[in-house]
């Protein structure tokens, strides 16, 4: 059995070391550079502009005139894929000759039309390529849901105008099979065959109509989608004046 | 040290105020005070004051190493100073050029939107331009149409008045034709001159429109 005074050496002992280390340490040496790294550029924040500043909405979008036998009438179209265009099947009837221009002036060439039967919808195939195309929604819009309309109101200038889904109803000219879908955003003559985008940039539906109460009609994507699935529901148009 | 002292060895007096007074007188036997204190007693003092001598030295060598210590960190503290004096000038400088680059991307992003609206409303230019050529153009074609048609219908009265004239000298000398091939040049006149006629007050009309 050790005796108290090793015991007392041993624990003064320790006390000398627990102390030692309790001491503070000097302090670590500073650092060079104070500077973090560079940040990695974000190039999910650009967005969908485009480098001319225009969007990808703006840029898909067109001018639609059509040379009828006996009128001149325009529209609006957008771009489906590089030599597609989708737009209205009004917008392209009785024409002796389509002209399409983009959103800064550029010319396209057509080379054929063909309409639908089961909605007002008719497909425009271009020479020339136009550039990246739509995204198509996956499902069709609810009420409620924002919605962004671009086009050329009225054969002027390129407008882009907003406002919310009010609902499914039925074609106000008896011209589509099934329901449309009613919003709020403004359009007038010449926004036919416009491009309805949602929140995400995707097109929900094509504007067609308008009532006296301001709303606006537009058939959904749903419907679009059947239409480009199914090619025999396409039938060509004819690009000439049929004397009468 | 204390010593015990003892009623047979010393003296005691009175004085005349009756107080009485103890005077202790050293032995002297030979041995010193250590020598009288135990051995066991020795050795604990002995251990006690080495001790004692290792905590002072102990002691000593960690005051002087937190001295140490604590001139390292105020060393390194003017240095932080120093650096964050300078970070925070160079921190002032970058914030005047942030401020400066972010003027001039505001002047780039409205010359851009004035640009973008610029290439909108030329592309509308454009556009009504082309829009009006085509009206004009069709305009044209309508008034070729009309200006044919015009020159078909005075060609249709130029001929019906030739006739006429051709009639009135017929008429003139009638015993030079018979008369039934008066009456049938008659007819033709007055059938071309119905026809010049219904042409022109169509083309009347097409003008009226």
């Amino acid at each position: 059995m050790r005796s108290p005074r090793t015991l007392l050496a041993a624990g003064v002992a320790a006390g000398l070391l627990a102390g030692c280390a309790a001491l503070p340490d000097a302090p670590s040496p500073l650092p060079t550079n104070y500077v973090p790294a560079a940040p990695v550029a974000d190039v999910a924040q650009q967005g969908n502009l485009s480098p001319d500043g225009f969007s990808q909405a703006q840029r898909m979008t067109v001018r639609v005139r059509n040379v009828g036998c006996d009128s001149l009438k325009t529209g609006t179209g957008f771009a489906y894929d590089a030599h597609t265009l989708i737009t209205n099947r009004h917008v392209v009837e009785d024409t002796s000759e389509l002209q399409v221009t983009t959103y800064d002036g550029h010319t396209i060439t057509v080379t054929a039309a063909s309409v639908a039967g089961v909605a007002d919808l008719a497909i425009i195939t271009t020479e020339e390529s136009i550039g990246a195309g739509a995204v198509l929604a996956q499902e069709d819009p609810v009420e409620g849901d924002a919605i962004t309309v671009v086009g050329y109101p009225n054969g002027g200038q390129l407008t882009t105008v907003s406002g919310v889904v009010l609902g499914a109803t039925g074609d106000p000219l008896g011209a589509a099979l099934g329901t449309v879908l009613a919003t709020t955003a403004p359009v007038e003559p010449g926004s036919s065959g416009s491009p309805v985008l949602n929140e995400r940039g995707e097109v929900v539906g094509v504007i067609y109509a308008k009532n006296e109460a301001e709303q606006s009609f537009m058939v959904p994507v749903s419907l679009l989608r059947t239409l480009l699935d199914e090619d025999q529901l396409l039938v060509p148009q004819q690009q000439s004046c049929n004397p009468s | 040290m204390t010593t015990t002292p003892s009623r047979d060895h010393g003296k005691i007096s009175r004085n005349a105020a009756n107080e009485e007074t103890t005077v202790l007188t050293p032995i002297s036997d030979g041995t010193t005070a250590l020598d009288r204190i135990p051995i066991k007693r020795q050795r604990l003092w002995i251990i006690v004051t080495s001790l004692l001598g290792v905590l002072l030295i102990t002691a000593g060598m960690m005051i002087y190493r937190l001295v140490d210590v604590s001139n390292q960190w105020e060393t390194q503290v003017e240095d932080v100073k120093a650096q964050n004096y300078d970070l925070g000038e160079r921190l002032a400088d970058e914030q005047a050029q942030v401020i400066g680059l972010q003027a001039q991307v505001d002047l780039v992003t409205e010359q851009l939107r004035t640009a973008q609206q610029r290439v909108l409303e030329l592309a509308d230019d454009v556009a009504q331009r082309d829009d009006n050529a085509e009206f004009y153009a069709r305009q044209i074609t309508d008034l070729t149409d009309v200006l044919n048609t015009a020159s078909a219908v005075a060609n249709s009265l130029n001929k019906c008045v030739d006739y006429h004239e051709q009639l009135v000298d017929i008429l003139k000398q009638p015993d030079n034709y018979l008369p039934d091939e008066v009456a049938t040049f008659e007819a033709g006149v007055t059938k071309v001159c119905d026809a010049a006629t219904a042409a022109n007050v169509d083309l009347q009309t097409v003008l009226a429109q």
